[in-house]
């Protein structure tokens, strides 16, 4: 590491790490950064999560892979794994036309060819189980065939040879970085499944650059951060940590490190000294008026698994509704940009990025925000897909008023076909008046995805078979169609102590069977609906 | 990043064997079968339904 020294920028790497789906950058990634580079920080970003995928699914590491087979590693394997050395002279040769395949906007002309495109990825990917048995690659998500959330179990597995994120950052990753001469890597952790990947490409930075230090934030880590920073082991990985909102608190935190300035200052920032950890208090302010946009700079937004640039944006923080029982943002400030700043942003990504596609990412924006929005791009060209509350408001001139703004898909979460259910989710939708919302949105051109939850509690078989008979009676008004089964937030609430919200953790899990058939209806061009095969288990 | 040098075109005809392989490998690594995730992530078929869609139209 660099001195830092008064008047010399520090040095920060950013980066993203794996699994997260390969299609579009993930959206903190060129926040951040455009935020610190605003500001005058030297930033090298780099979508690992990316380069991840398309370095394991290169010809040359697939062939090497099989290459480094040993003789025991073959006797081991099970007929699942023979399978896929059957395969393996198919997988060398055909890897990289596969992956250009997802590129070309011809493939997603084809009734599910770039559905077999994707398959036939997930397939090779599981080629590395048989190097390392204990988690299983697919695009986008990783099962770990152990308790990955164990402190104790990670700490172990970080250095062991099975490690394939050891093995993959130290032959891809670990040159790069160095490079940059970082004085700081920020490391995102948005999904459990990150924490591994971060803690490893941590623990390597740590081993191979004195002085290195290792920033965490995103929302994973925010919730878990005290359990990792007070273990002896996975604790030396970590010197700061941003809980929450990370726009303000980033350049709070590395203006004070530039500077030498005090971090007890610096809101929202876990820190330590000689003593140990320090939680500041969080930063509870926030206003999009002074951010700035996303910059994807230095990222390679032609080598996503997708033909074309399709951009992340922001357009909200939190839900306005914010009753909802089950959510986890349930009772959160709402925030969100005006139109005309979404419409300048998508303008400005258009014309520096090519991008004509975008995903609004916020979770619960107001349907009159997506409206005015309509209103306002509504010649530009520009396609885009959102989340939304099922408003009753919504009528069918505002349906078509968002498909003329570019809308084509909505992600929609219904949770339930019972109203009794659905009021004690405190939902606060009307299940009779969703059905001429769909049928608005279909009518409009815009594809509706639906999200149902089973297994709320005081759910009965009544209150489920209303679900499916809601969601059989509507199917040809729905494109697509998923579902999840309920797990209280953090578990059971237990009580305040000390104004601490204490929670016992929920044991009970939800196991379905026969509730989805992968096939696809010729009129709607669906990828996969809901039957009335339902079958669930309860696993304590 | 690595380039490919092999984009030249379509996939190569599937032989039989390699179909049926394919279709077999798939089935018993649970490959057909749609995964999904809490409400707030977006699994891979969602992505790939979102992605699709947009370009569809």
């Amino acid at each position: 590491m660099r001195a830092l020294f008064f008047g010399i920028r520090m040095n920060v790497v950013n980066v993203n790490i794996p699994p997260w789906f390969p299609n579009q950058p993930y959206l903190s990634l060129p926040l951040l950064t455009g935020i610190l580079r605003k500001e005058g920080f030297s930033v090298y970003q780099k979508d690992i999560n990316l380069s991840f995928y398309d370095n394991l699914l290169s010809e040359e590491e697939i062939q090497y892979q099989v290459n480094t087979l040993t003789k025991s590693k073959i006797d081991e394997i099970d007929p699942k794994q023979k399978l896929l050395l059957d395969l393996k002279n198919f997988f060398v040769e055909n890897v990289e036309k596969i992956k250009w395949e997802t590129r070309q906007k011809e493939s997603f002309n084809a009734k599910d060819y770039a559905n077999n495109l994707f398959q036939d990825l997930d397939l090779i990917l599981k080629l590395y189980t048989i190097s390392f048995p204990e988690i299983e690659l697919s695009l986008g998500e990783i099962k770990y065939h152990f308790d990955y959330l164990n402190p104790d179990i990670i700490s172990s597995f970080l250095e062991s040879e099975s490690n394939i994120f050891k093995y993959y950052f130290s032959k891809y990753e670990l040159h790069d970085i160095l490079n940059q001469h970082p004085d700081i890597v920020a490391i995102g952790v948005t999904t459990p499944e990150q924490l591994i990947p971060a803690l490893s490409l941590a623990s390597l930075l740590k081993a191979n650059a004195d002085g290195l230090e290792i920033l965490l934030g995103g929302d994973y880590i925010s919730r878990v951060f005290n359990t990792i920073i007070q273990h002896d082991i996975l604790g030396e990985l970590v010197d700061f940590v941003i809980v929450g909102n990370a726009e303000k608190a980033i350049v709070n935190f590395c203006s004070a490190k530039e500077n030498y300035g005090d971090l007890h200052t610096v809101k929202s920032l876990v820190w330590k000294n000689e003593k140990g950890f320090i939680c500041n208090p969080i930063e509870s302010s926030f206003t999009y008026s002074c951010l700035k946009f996303p910059d994807f700079d230095g990222l390679h937004l032609s080598d996503y698994f997708f033909p074309e640039v399709y951009l992340p944006i922001e357009i909200s923080k939190g839900c306005y509704w914010g009753k909802c029982s089950f959510c986890e943002i349930k009772g959160k400030p709402y925030f969100q940009k005006r139109a005309s700043q979404i419409m300048e942003e998508m303008i400005q990504q258009n014309k520096k990025y090519g991008a004509s596609y975008f995903a609004f990412v916020s979770s619960s924006p107001s349907p009159k925000l997506l409206l005015e929005l309509s209103e306002r791009i509504y010649d530009l060209g520009l396609k885009w897909s959102a989340f939304l509350r099922p408003e009753s408001y919504i009528d069918e001139n505002f349906a078509k008023i968002l498909y003329n703004g570019g809308c084509r898909i909505l992600y929609i979460g219904f949770e339930s076909g019972s109203q009794r259910v659905l009021d004690a989710m405190h939902k606060g939708i009307d299940i009779t008046k969703v059905e001429s919302l769909l049928k608005n949105f279909k009518n409009a051109g815009i594809k509706i995805h639906g999200y149902f939850m089973f297994g709320f509690t005081g759910e009965t078989e009544e209150d489920r078979k209303n679900t499916i008979d809601f969601i059989n009676r509507n199917k040809g008004l729905f494109y697509s169609v998923s579902y999840s089964g309920y797990v209280e937030p953090y578990g059971s609430f237990k009580g305040e102590v000390n104004g601490l919200r204490i929670y016992k953790p929920s044991r009970k899990e939800f196991t379905y069977k026969k509730l989805l058939q992968n096939t696809c209806d010729e009129d709607n061009n669906r990828l996969y609906y809901i039957n009335l095969n339902l079958e669930i288990t309860y696993e304590n | 990043m690595k380039k490919s040098n092999r984009e030249e075109g379509k996939l190569d005809s599937k032989s039989k064997v390699v179909k049926t392989l394919l279709k077999q490998a798939k089935v018993k690594w649970g490959i057909n079968e749609v995964a999904k995730k809490g409400a707030f992530f977006i699994s891979n078929q969602e992505s790939l339904l979102d992605a699709g869609t947009l370009l569809r139209d």
